[in-house]
């Protein structure tokens, strides 16, 4: 009788081990919610493309300014810096594309969206549309470069994310936003 | 006694428990991931579709015919960019007049099945506002309380690269079934 409890304590204690064991092994591996929600970052620079999970993608232009002025012609002002980035994208499938533009600075704050924030307009698969997107971040943020993310889609979380590393923004004294077109020939060259 | 043997009706109990497992899973896969998308092509005569309203639901019932497709990039009234083709594709609809037709999403598939959404702002020279959805537009002198007719024509402009051919048109309502309307 003795024995066959000394078995059952020992099976127990085994047990216990075992899943401490098994508890500090998975401490080891990433957090799976980590894993799903990492972006597949795409570096791109200035004036080159990238192809991500809904279409190509091509910087135009990166600016810098205090004010823009909306289509209809509203002034908006602010009193960090709007980072103004102008790319060509052509949709592969469907109408879906980029929907935001985040900012990161080398202090790891993460700015997105702006007031007067501008969107592509209806994305035609196969035929470039011109875009702008506007960020809003704080002064201090853009002296020593900016990290620009735009995803594929709506959110960066587990998706295609083209990375601009944006060392100098020209600055412009005020910024006059266009709406969301299909790109000119001139604006494909 | 062997292990087997002697587990065996646990054994036995595990294959339908796991197939349940498996079931169940499917089905929240299904209802989270696929239920909500139009994945249920049907017939353009005699479509039935049951829309939720507020507490109640209501049930359309509507017949659909390709009226026209046509290339439209040469109008007067249009600027189209290079490389691309306006296309006009006008259909009949007809339902009963108490049925209320609500917003519909409207898709024109091409050849390679890519996706194109009604993008009259790209290519009208007037900037006016276009509905792009099934239900008739009331007409400029409409009185209060105007009501749709039986019978209506809808058209949408699309706009799709040079070397795309329309293929099909999808109407939906409520997922996931929608209206499969061939172009030709």
């Amino acid at each position: 009788m003795r024995e066959i409890r000394g078995q059952h304590v020992l099976v127990g204690g085994m047990m216990i081990v075992a899943l401490l064991l098994g508890s500090w092994i998975m401490s080891f591996f990433p957090n799976i919610d980590d894993v799903r929600k990492r972006p597949f970052e795409h570096p791109v620079g200035l004036g080159s493309s990238v192809e991500l999970r809904t279409g190509t993608l091509k910087i135009k232009k990166i600016q810098a300014t205090s004010t823009v002025r909306d289509p209809v012609g509203k002034k908006i002002t602010t009193a960090g810096i709007f980072v103004v980035v102008e790319y060509l994208f052509t949709p592969r499938q469907d109408d879906r594309g980029p929907r935001t533009l985040i900012a990161v600075d080398d202090q790891g704050r993460t700015f997105e969206g702006a007031s007067g924030h501008i969107s592509c307009g209806t994305f035609v698969p196969g035929v470039p549309s011109a875009c702008t997107q506007l960020v809003e971040v704080a002064t201090d943020s853009a002296h020593s470069g900016l990290r620009l993310e735009i995803p594929a889609h709506e959110r960066p979380e587990g998706d295609d994310v083209a990375v601009l590393e944006a060392r100098e923004l020209p600055n412009v004294a005020e910024y006059q936003l266009q709406p969301g077109h299909l790109a000119t020939a001139e604006e494909l060259r | 006694m062997s292990w087997w043997r002697l587990n065996r009706w646990g054994l036995i109990a595990l294959i339908p428990a796991l197939a349940f497992m498996l079931l169940s899973s499917s089905a929240r896969v299904w209802l989270l991931y696929t239920n909500d998308r139009f994945i249920n092509p049907r017939p353009p005569s005699n479509y039935v579709q049951s829309l939720p309203l507020g507490d109640s639901a209501t049930v359309i019932v509507l017949n659909v015919a390709l009226k026209s497709v046509e290339d439209v990039t040469g109008s007067k009234e249009l600027s189209v960019p290079e490389g691309a083709r306006a296309w006009l594709v006008r259909v009949d609809f007809e339902a009963p007049v108490e049925s209320e037709i609500g917003a519909c999403q409207v898709a024109l598939h091409d050849q390679h099945d890519r996706e194109f959404r009604p993008s009259p702002e790209h290519v009208l020279k007037r900037k006016i506002y276009i509905s792009t959805s099934c239900d008739p537009s009331p007409p400029k002198d409409a009185p209060l309380g105007w009501k749709r007719p039986a019978k209506w024509t809808k058209g949408w402009l699309f706009v799709l690269p040079a070397d795309a051919e329309p293929g099909w048109l999808e109407l939906g309502w409520a997922p996931p079934d929608y209206i499969h309307l061939p172009l030709k």
